[in-house]
């Protein structure tokens, strides 16, 4: 791990890979731990990655998965996002598991997001492989909206797996590893 | 660089449109085309941040901006009362910020009118 980079971090760019080449991660799925090591990553331009559509005036949506944050066998990603539209949007990774959750509420995003957070590391969550994330927006407003659009940028890592002693030293905190959390929770 | 304003897009003008056929709401036509094509990523909506009109008719008349097919047009906008011969514009602090994700149509009472708008395209 390097010691400048983490999950959530701050910064006046608006993201850092959470690890590089070379280096240990580990995915943190349900109850399941990944131990990997990073051969590459690529970065992912800001894009609309979801549609939610249409909503009605003070209805919710339900929640709508989006197929295109599934990534092939063997990487994960680390992914900030946006509302571009007027509505409160929960994080459910998977469809079960919320994320940004007390035992009282959900945190949402929405369009003063990005005015509090420019940087939107609060937004952050990872996916591990073809682990679909789903959205939820709430629309609280007296007026239908055509439309709720997601934007979504971040950085893609290709993995492989590590050999029983460097995992083993990762365990006994020996070796360096990022956790990474790629689930929510019910 | 951090991003500070989710709905900051981007700029971009339609072509100046002449309305010379048809006075009424039949004789609207789109002064900007929001961009639907189907190999498009995401889906873009405007909002209209800029008038610029021009009366060159015999009399003052009446200028309406809204969504919907010629003849079937509402307004988005309260009409906009032209006088002949001038100049109508209208900027960004005076335009409330009404946002299309379909064609924006424009259209006379009275005929001709030569009409451009600038936009800001969310997507």
């Amino acid at each position: 791990m390097s010691v400048n980079l983490y999950p959530f971090k701050s910064g006046l760019g608006l993201m850092e890979p959470v690890a590089l080449t070379n280096e240990n991660v580990c995915i943190v799925y349900g109850t399941d731990y990944y131990y990997r090591k990073v051969s590459w990553l690529e970065s992912l331009p800001p894009s609309q990655f979801l549609n939610i559509g249409a909503i009605a005036a003070q209805t919710n949506s339900g929640k709508i998965p989006a197929p295109n944050l599934r990534f092939p066998k063997e990487e994960f990603a680390q992914i900030r996002w946006f509302v571009l539209d007027n509505a409160q949007v929960r994080l459910w990774l998977p469809d079960a598991d919320g994320k940004y959750r007390t035992m009282g509420m959900m945190f949402y995003v929405d369009m003063n997001t990005i005015a509090r957070d420019p940087c939107l590391h609060f937004t952050e969550f990872s996916v591990w492989q073809d682990q679909v994330p789903s959205f939820e927006a709430l629309n609280g407003m007296d007026y239908a909206l055509t439309q709720c659009r997601l934007i979504g940028f971040g950085f893609r890592y290709k993995v492989v797996a590590l050999s029983a002693a460097v995992e083993a030293s990762i365990k006994a905190g020996t070796a360096p590893c990022t956790y990474v959390f790629a689930t929510g929770r019910t | 660089m951090v991003m500070t304003y989710a709905r900051r897009g981007i700029r971009l003008v339609g072509n100046p449109v002449v309305i010379d056929a048809l006075a009424g709401n039949a004789g609207a036509l789109a002064v900007f085309q929001v961009s639907n094509w189907a190999q498009q990523i995401g889906a873009k909506t405007v909002i209209l941040k800029r008038l610029f009109a021009w009366n060159n008719g015999a009399g003052n008349t009446v200028i309406h901006i809204g969504r919907g097919a010629a003849g079937a047009v509402v307004d988005a906008f309260p009409p906009i009362y032209t006088i002949t011969n001038l100049n109508a514009g209208f900027v960004e602090l005076e335009v409330p910020e009404v946002e299309f994700s379909v064609d924006i149509m424009a259209w006379g009472v009275a005929i001709p009118l030569t009409i451009q708008v600038e936009v800001e395209e969310l997507s």
